[in-house]
């Protein structure tokens, strides 16, 4: 049975070198009650995203291609994009009315989308067709993504047409692997830092700090409006959660070929405390998210969905 | 100037030629009146319309405010053809699968015209232009420079006439078309009337350089189109004056079988055939450009089909007749259920086709390759491009996408704006796999990696990498890098390895989920194809192909090829462990040789003239990059004048002078013993030539001035022609023929006949047998020794005591001693190394052993021996007869039974055969058979152990179980099972999955580090090559590569074996030369993918004819 099988795991929690740079605290708090989300379909299912009203979980394929939707009432499975890259983080809005999504045309030199799904079937495009966009993120109710121009990135209103918007604070990675980080996208400037290449930038809910992905391995953390980086040691696939006190993420390991070991891991930004949530040697617990009662986390593993719940 | 009656002429030609019905689905005698796909598919979906709100799933609808509001970043085109996509609006809520790049218009289907001129537009979100969905398509077509068109259809004759023939009517349509296209911004108009009257002929002349002109003056750049008939049965089309007043005729090349045909057949068959009749879509591109003008080819839209038919029919076989109406299916639908039937290919008309035997049903279609061959036709008849009916029929399959791009695609030239990640596999902590001699795979990884974003960045495209230097990158941090981004494209560099096992050949991966079904998107395989066919061609160390069916392209669940949002591929170019190419490694031309044929892979996938890297490739004939002896014989005409100059001082070279001047490197490959000869002509220069046994001086086997012979065993050599260079330094580079022969002698490769009549001489104190003479086929032996073997119980292992007795005699003086008992066995070995395989033993029904009440007969004919024993079937299997076998060597035998049969025995008789793979039961029907040896199979003996055959009563009652002979005959092949094999390390035992050889089967799990192994061994008789086989019990955890590592007479090969398939069953790796009494190995390790086990179960080695 799959929860007694993760519950025979607690004693087997091993933190040596897994200590986080900054937060050297590490403790185990096992995920309990571990059970399969059941959803219909024999395709492999990862990234579970589950919406802030926990009425919908939505998920991809391994190469996320296409996004759907669980309805977890009932069980029904929607379709929201068949389109290449499109389930690859995916970001609700805080309100749960809207789940917005980078799209791809495909094809030799696609041309990228940045759409907007609401859970009720309506789909709108939110910006024309176009190269170089980001990933789109929420600000409260007002949809950001940016896109190259030039060299800098450029802050989009979002709609059909391009536009130059702004908004309160904005942090942005180009691909060069520099970080953007102000309160002014215009006159913001970048950051190099030697060595590293950062990517996928994510703004704390209240917009003032910010977590980045390294190809390093690790995840960095720092203010919007400046100051410095600091180094959370390893980690990949971090989101803000608890009204931006914790930061949930996982932590991989590879053999070079393939992933080998993953576990998902809490962090509290204010003790510095990090909580190993699973030890499974034998599984690869990928791509967590919280819902949105703060208590459950969803998570995918061998292309399933399943949910534990914080002790 | 059409002429209809000289069409009805051509017409009946036609007809009377094909000696079948007249048209396709057409009665004979009467006028096709079939209505086309767009006119029933628009029928069908009349009820559809009112719909205001989209339902799932829906992607890209454009918010109303964005109309005429898109910021235009206009694809660039690269088309060398018109493309005219319908977009019907029963479809056009989901844009996201159009490839806008591989279309120059998009016609919306569709408004309707009235006979009075007046239009019917659709209602709601499918309203032209207000509603969303039409504003979303022109918003986005426009976006990417595509244009817009509305279609307008007609489709009732009646109506067709009103309006054609009343200029009125005809200027009402004319200005209502020009509104409602002006309305939404769009760029023009495709008329798809049909059922014209041929009455009606010259005014749709007029009605149409009527409509183009309004539009031509109305919109700059305009496009009016019409819809024409694949075969104009009314003569209502007269196609030259259409062509010359259009901007294109889209001819319907579909519809040939219809939905009402009483046969099932193509719905656009390429050519015309016997089986499916003259009108195909080649003879309607022929009356195209007979009656509308060669000149007139670019006006002619070939429009192609994205759907088929699928009929009831009166059977399964191809042609049936129907037994109902066709029903449409689209691309999308008709590939998946040809995915579940099967999909097979009418050669008659170049198409696919499924059959679903329950019902029948069979369904003719269009896919890549069908469709790839019409496009073929438009470029050879130059016509002006190709139209689709319908787009968004394909859905998510990019395969007709590819196929158009490859049609009609240009190369642009370079990668300009193509973003591409490079991913040098391994490094800092993680060395990857390490070389014979230390050479670690990340550090050519990485030095692969720069020379590849050098080339590709010399092509203009953007490279991304995940390391530039020796850094411990995660595989997480690398593809969400790439993800980020996003790349259109990622290469992960890597080499392969093997544990030493000597293999080198290339692979290219792509995304396999372990299913096999290598679901990978056909635009990673495209490009995986191309990268392995160029790293083919530069290697030539060959490929491997497995799960995806492509030539040098294998699915698998690497994180990069799995976590990556856009097309990948993971190269593994060539075996860092093996120590030949581990040399070429070190060397910058090789590393660059291998990234300059990844670049061009990728040029290739793009269309884009592949070009040299920067970086110089190696040239031909070097240690580098050999040339290689494919076959032989092998001529080659060739100079050393301007080639490298490397090699000198060769172990068996000249003993003056030297060869330092320039060579020429080839290599060859021997898979037998023989004889190998090279000699050169016409040369000039006074080259010499040299055969070694690798790429380096001091591994010379021999040389000559101008030839050279020697006598191989099988393995890799290297030939080189060398030229000289005199004492002052000048080089005297030369011109030579090179011919290469090979003529194989595998030497004796049959053992001797077992020795016979052995005797003790008392008077002599020897023992004495007959001389051997022949070989177990009756052939002339040359007799090499004998081996003399004792043991003090016949069930005990015998020991080898006198190992090379040159005669037929040996002198023993501790025999015969007193109250000892010494059995004696000798051995024939003959002069080419082959051992006897020992005499077949046979036990008779006297020396079995019985339990129970069996009867003793004679009467029954063909029986072994003098009588035979039976018993009366249907008891409880107390009643055994039992045949004892103690083998004297270890190997196969071959079991088989005899008996004398007669209609009273029973069908299946119980035989219980015990062996070294445990007890199988074989149930053996002894009504039949009798009177010979029946074979049973072959098993794995031991030498030293006791083995048996029993018969039981425990048969169905009624008949009798017959007891008479079994013999074990000895057998040059070898099986080994689990049991025999040795491990290492933790390996589970398993019985439950069936399909196993012997008792049990052994396994663990993969992704260790090929430390691990399970060692099957044999050491043969004879001399010979031999069929190596495995025997597994497959499943779904099973690794898709097990690694099986064969030693052989010429080093080591290594096999993948997909054990998720083909379980229960000998599967064969290959056919390798094994030495007699040499000891060979079969190796399986742990080193596959993980996620999976690997399954140890036995193997064979069969001795090949």
């Amino acid at each position: 049975m799959r929860k007694t099988r993760w519950a025979s795991h607690l004693a087997a929690l091993v933190t040596a070198g897994l200590a986080l740079a900054l937060f050297a605290q590490t403790r185990q708090e096992m995920l309990r009650e571990v059970e399969r989300v059941p959803i219909q379909g024999e395709d492999l299912k990862v990234a579970p995203l589950p919406s802030p009203d926990g009425r919908f979980i939505a998920f991809t394929a391994p190469d996320y291609k296409g996004l759907k939707l669980l309805e977890l009432a009932t069980g029904k499975v929607s379709t929201l994009s068949e389109a290449p890259g499109s389930g690859f983080r995916a970001k609700w809005s805080p309100d749960g009315s809207s789940l917005a999504f980078r799209s791809s045309t495909g094809g030799g030199r696609p041309l990228f989308l940045i759409v907007v799904a609401h859970p009720d079937g309506v789909i709108e495009s939110a910006s024309a067709l176009s190269r170089g966009l980001s990933l789109p993120w929420w600000e409260n109710a007002t949809l950001r993504f940016w896109k190259i121009g030039g060299e800098r990135p450029v802050l989009q209103k979002a709609g059909p047409t391009v536009k130059e918007g702004a908004a309160s604070s904005f942090v942005a990675a180009t691909p060069d692997g520099r970080l953007w980080r102000g309160s002014d996208a215009k006159t913001l400037q970048a950051e190099s830092v030697p060595g590293k290449v950062f990517y996928l930038p994510q703004l704390s809910p209240d917009g003032k700090r910010f977590v980045t992905e390294c190809l390093d391995g690790h995840l960095y953390y720092g203010l919007v409006s400046g100051g410095t980086i600091e180094d959370l040691g390893p980690g990949s696939y971090p989101s803000f959660v608890r009204d931006g006190k914790a930061l949930l993420f996982e932590r991989t390991k590879d053999d070079g070929h393939a992933i080998t070991a993953s576990d998902i891991f809490l962090l509290d930004l204010e003790t510095g405390t990090v909580s190993a949530l699973t030890d499974t040697p034998d599984r690869i617990e990928r791509r967590p998210a919280m819902a949105g009662d703060g208590h459950a986390i969803f998570f995918d593993e061998g292309g399933k969905i399943f949910k534990g719940w914080l002790p | 100037m059409r002429r209809a009656p000289l069409f009805v002429a051509l017409l009946a030609l036609a007809l009377a030629a094909a000696g079948t019905e007249p048209p396709p689905g057409v009665p004979p005698g009467t006028m096709p009146v079939h209505k086309s796909i767009n006119q029933l598919e628009w029928e069908s979906h009349l009820a559809m319309a009112p719909l205001e709100q989209p339902s799932y799933p829906l992607t890209y609808v454009v918010k109303p405010e964005a109309q005429g509001g898109c910021a235009l970043e206009v694809t660039p085109q690269s088309l060398t053809k018109t493309v005219y996509g319908f977009m019907p609006y029963w479809v056009v809520s989901d844009l996201s699968h159009v490839h806008w790049n591989l279309l120059t218009h998009v016609a919306y289907f569709s408004m309707g015209v009235n006979s009075d001129g007046s239009l019917t537009n659709q209602s709601g979100s499918y309203a032209w232009p207000s509603g969303s969905y039409a504003q979303a398509l022109i918003a986005t077509a426009h976006a990417n420079g595509v244009k817009v068109t509305l279609a307008a259809t007609l489709f009732n004759s009646a109506s067709i006439a009103a309006l054609l023939g009343s200029s009125t009517s005809r200027q009402n349509a004319v200005n209502n078309l020009l509104s409602a296209v002006q309305a939404g911004g769009a760029d023009g108009v495709n008329i798809d009337f049909e059922g014209v009257p041929s009455a009606q002929k010259a005014n749709l002349v007029t009605f149409m350089t009527a409509l183009s002109a309004a539009f031509h003056s109305a919109i700059a750049g305009s496009h009016v189109s019409l819809d024409t008939p694949a075969v104009d049965w009314s003569g209502a089309f007269d196609y030259d004056q259409l062509a010359l007043n259009c901007d294109g005729l889209f001819i319907m090349g579909y519809d040939y079988y219809w939905s009402g045909s009483s046969t099932a057949g193509p719905c656009a068959p390429l050519a015309g055939s016997a089986r499916w009749g003259t009108y195909s879509v080649t003879w309607t591109v022929n009356d195209y450009l007979t009656y509308g003008g060669a000149a007139n080819a670019s006006k002619f839209i070939l429009g192609v089909p994205y759907y088929g038919y699928q009929w009831p029919t009166s059977s399964a076989t191809v042609p049936s007749a129907t037994t109902g109406n066709g029903t449409s299916k689209t691309y999308d639908a008709a590939g998946a259920s040809a995915v579940t039937y099967g999909r097979q290919w009418d050669s008659y008309g170049s198409v696919p086709y499924y059959v679903n035997s329950s019902g029948p049903y069979q369904c003719f279609y269009d896919d890549a390759q069908s469709l790839g061959l019409k496009w073929d036709l438009v470029n050879s008849q130059g016509l002006g491009g190709t139209g689709i009916w319908a787009l968004n029929y394909d859905t998510s399959n990019a395969s007709l996408w590819d196929a158009l791009s490859s049609k009609f695609q240009t190369a642009s030239g370079d990668l300009t704006g193509v973003k591409i990640g490079v991913d040098p596999g391994h490094g800092g902590t993680d060395s990857g796999a390490v070389g014979p001699t230390g050479l670690q795979e990340k550090d050519v990884n990485l030095a692969t990696s720069l020379l590849l974003r050098d080339a590709l960045q010399a092509r203009g495209a953007s490279v991304y990498m995940t390391r530039t230097t020796d850094v411990t990158v995660s595989l997480t941090a690398r593809t969400d890098y790439f993800n980020s981004i996003p790349v259109d494209r990622s290469e992960s560099c890597h080499y392969n390895a093997c544990g030493n096992c000597g293999a080198n050949y290339t692979g290219v991966h792509v995304y396999d989920d372990g299913t096999n079904t290598c679901p990978a998107s056909a635009t990673s395989k495209d490009m995986a194809a191309k990268t392995a066919l160029r790293l083919d061609a530069a290697l030539s160390i060959g490929v491997v192909s497995t799960n995806c069916g492509i030539y040098g392209v294998h699915g698998d669940n690497f994180a990069m090829v799995r976590d990556t949002s856009m097309p990948a591929m993971l190269t593994e170019a060539s075996f860092i462990d093996n120590a030949a190419e581990e040399q070429l490694l070190y060397t910058v031309a090789r590393r660059c040789l291998i990234a300059g044929a990844i670049a061009k892979g990728i040029e290739d996938h793009y269309s884009v003239t592949a070009a040299d890297p920067p970086c110089a490739a190696p040239s031909p004939g070097t240690c580098a990059n050999p040339i290689a002896i494919s076959s032989l014989p092998y001529t080659d005409s060739n100079t050393t004048v301007g080639k490298q100059a490397n090699m000198d001082n060769y172990s068996c070279g000249i003993t003056s002078g030297s060869e330092a001047g320039p060579e020429v490197v080839y290599q060859v490959a021997l898979d037998s013993p023989g004889t190998l000869s090279a000699s050169l002509t016409g040369t000039t220069g006074d080259p010499d030539v040299y055969l070694l046994s690798s790429c380096n001086p001091a591994a010379c086997i021999t040389r000559g001035d101008s030839s050279l012979s020697a006598l191989l065993q099988p393995g890799a050599y290297t030939i080189v022609v060398d030229t000289w260079t005199s004492s002052t330094g000048t080089q005297y580079p030369g011109q030579y023929t090179l011919t290469v022969a090979f003529s194989p002698q595998p030497g004796d490769t049959t053992s001797p006949s077992p020795v016979q009549n052995l005797k003790w001489n008392a008077s002599l104190g020897q023992w004495e047998w007959d001389a051997v003479t022949t070989d177990r086929l009756g052939n002339a032996e040359t007799m090499g020794h004998y081996e003399v073997w004792t043991a003090q119980n016949p069930l005990a292992a015998f020991t080898c005591i006198a190992p090379e007795v040159t005669s037929n005699a040996y002198p023993d003086p501790s025999v015969p001693t007193a109250g000892t008992c010494t059995y004696y066995y000798i051995h024939a070995v003959d002069a080419a190394g082959n051992r006897d395989l020992g005499d077949p033993m046979i036990a008779d029904n006297p020396s079995a052993v019985f339990a129970g009440s069996w009867l003793t007969g004679t009467s029954q004919p063909g029986h072994y021996g003098s009588d035979y024993r039976y018993v009366a079937t249907g008891g409880s299997g107390a009643n055994t007869a039992t045949w004892n076998f103690w083998p004297r060597r270890n190997g196969t035998y071959e079991v088989a039974l005899y008996y004398p049969a007669a209609s009273n025995r029973s069908t299946e008789s119980r035989f219980t055969v015990a062996s070294e793979a445990g007890s199988q039961l074989f149930a053996v029907n002894q009504q039949i058979n009798g009177g010979a040896w029946f074979p049973v199979a072959a098993f794995p003996f031991a030498s030293g152990q006791s083995y048996s055959v029993v018969l039981d009563d425990a048969e169905p009652a009624g008949y009798y179980a017959v007891a008479d002979a079994v013999m074990w005959s000895p057998s040059a092949d070898a099986i080994a099972d689990n049991p025999q094999a040795s491990f290492t390390g933790s390996w589970s035992t398993g019985t439950t999955t069936p399909g196993h050889y012997g008792a049990d089967y052994r396994f663990i799990s993969t992704g260790g580090t090929g430390a691990n192994t399970a060692v099957w061994s044999f050491t043969p008789e004879e001399s010979g090559s031999y069929n190596i086989y495995v025997f597994y019990p497959s499943g779904t955890n099973r690794s898709s590569a097990a690694r099986f590592t064969v030693a052989h007479a010429g080093g080591t090969a290594l096999y993948t074996v997909n054990q998720q398939a083909n379980g229960g069953s000998w599967v064969l790796l290959g056919k390798r030369w094994l030495e007699a009494h040499h000891g060979y190995a079969v190796t399986l390790d742990d080193a596959e993918p993980s996620g999976f086990v690997v399954i140890a179960d036995a193997v064979k080695w069969e001795k090949a004819p």
